[in-house]
């Protein structure tokens, strides 16, 4: 993300088209399944547009659970994201909590588990909660209308700076 | 002088004894024509330059009477042989002077000091504050895609349990998993 003093006053101001080509699209599919099992038992799924360092938070809240994670995205070497997770369990009235991490590429699906994997279940057995996770430029995903939309937007809401400064 | 005339450069009594020649010589009321020709044609902006050949012919038929008229013989100047030594000898002593360097002078291998006026890009962004950020990706994610509630509800009655740590995998790491 690129910063820049946009005047003498000390505050911070953000370029719209730089914070546009650094956008990422974080795509999270939350199953809950028996464990190992391919039925489905409930699905959610949370799309947010983020900027590397700006956490996206994901929360389930159940009977006697609640799970909060939030993941971040750090630029990482080879065109590649760091993908950390950092997660706050309540289960049973038992608190955890937890950070992972791990390097990813665009478009890769990864899975996190917030509350470990069983090796085994049955339709008895609790539940696992899985989330799949997949992280693609925003840029790519919009077509040329949204693109047409997005420009208008930004151009309507344009500030000139003559200041002279090198951006 | 007839330039410094025409530019109006000259003083009073110098500007008198040009206008008194002007009166008795045409070559130099052709010049000085000449002159103001080329002054109106620059002021025109004009890249053509329009022809005016009667002015221009008038301008070197007096030349040329001139220049035939005024051509003679070798003419011989007598100048005492010390004033004529004295003039040689400064005429050296400034070439030499012309080539040396001389106070703040700056010689053939002093570097020029080209200062540019910077390059200043005019600018044209939408700027956000950092408080502005979330409103920001809001409007984005709402041009496209779904924003759900950050807080989702599992159905009570699913058995939600604790296995282990939290793990973070990739799909192909589970194949050939028994």
């Amino acid at each position: 993300m690129a910063l820049r003093a946009q005047d003498n006053s000390g505050s911070i101001s953000l370029n719209a088209d730089e914070l546009l080509r650094d956008a990422l699209l974080f795509t999270v599919d939350v199953d809950v399944a028996y464990p190992g099992g391919d039925r489905q038992l409930w699905n959610t799924r949370v799309e947010k547009i983020t900027i590397p360092g700006r956490a996206v938070e994901v929360s389930l809240e159940g009977g006697d659970s609640r799970l909060t994670v939030n993941f971040t995205l750090y630029p990482a070497e080879d065109s590649r994201l760091l993908l950390v997770a950092r997660s706050e369990t309540w289960v049973a009235g038992e608190y955890s909590s937890a950070l992972s991490s791990l390097p990813v590429a665009y478009h890769d699906e990864v899975y996190y588990y917030p509350l470990g994997r069983a090796e085994n279940g049955g339709d008895d057995s609790p539940v696992e909660v899985r989330m799949a996770i997949i992280v693609v430029p925003y840029l790519e995903t919009l077509d040329e209308e949204a693109r047409a939309s997005l420009e208008s937007a930004f151009n309507s809401s344009a500030q000139f700076d003559l200041s002279g400064e090198d951006p | 002088m007839l330039s410094a005339y025409f530019d109006n450069e000259l003083s009073g009594i110098q500007k008198a004894v040009v206008e008194k020649h002007l009166q008795s010589c045409p070559v130099c009321r052709a010049t000085l024509d000449l002159f103001q020709t080329q002054r109106e044609i620059l002021r025109r902006d004009s890249s053509e330059i329009p022809e005016n050949p009667d002015r221009l012919k008038e301008f070197w038929s007096y030349a040329g009477k001139s220049r035939l008229g005024r051509i003679h013989g070798p003419r011989r100047v007598a100048v005492p042989m010390p004033l004529a030594v004295a003039a040689a000898l400064a005429l050296a002593l400034a070439t030499v002077l012309n080539f040396l360097p001389i106070g703040g002078r700056k010689t053939s291998d002093t570097p020029m000091i080209v200062e540019t006026i910077p390059q200043s890009p005019t600018v044209v962004s939408f700027t956000i504050s950092p408080g502005e950020l979330d409103d920001f990706f809001a409007v984005l994610e709402g041009v496209q895609v779904s924003n759900a509630d950050s807080i989702h509800t599992l159905p009570a009655e699913l058995p939600v349990a604790r296995f282990g740590d939290p793990l973070i995998v990739r799909p192909n790491s589970f194949e050939g998993a028994p």
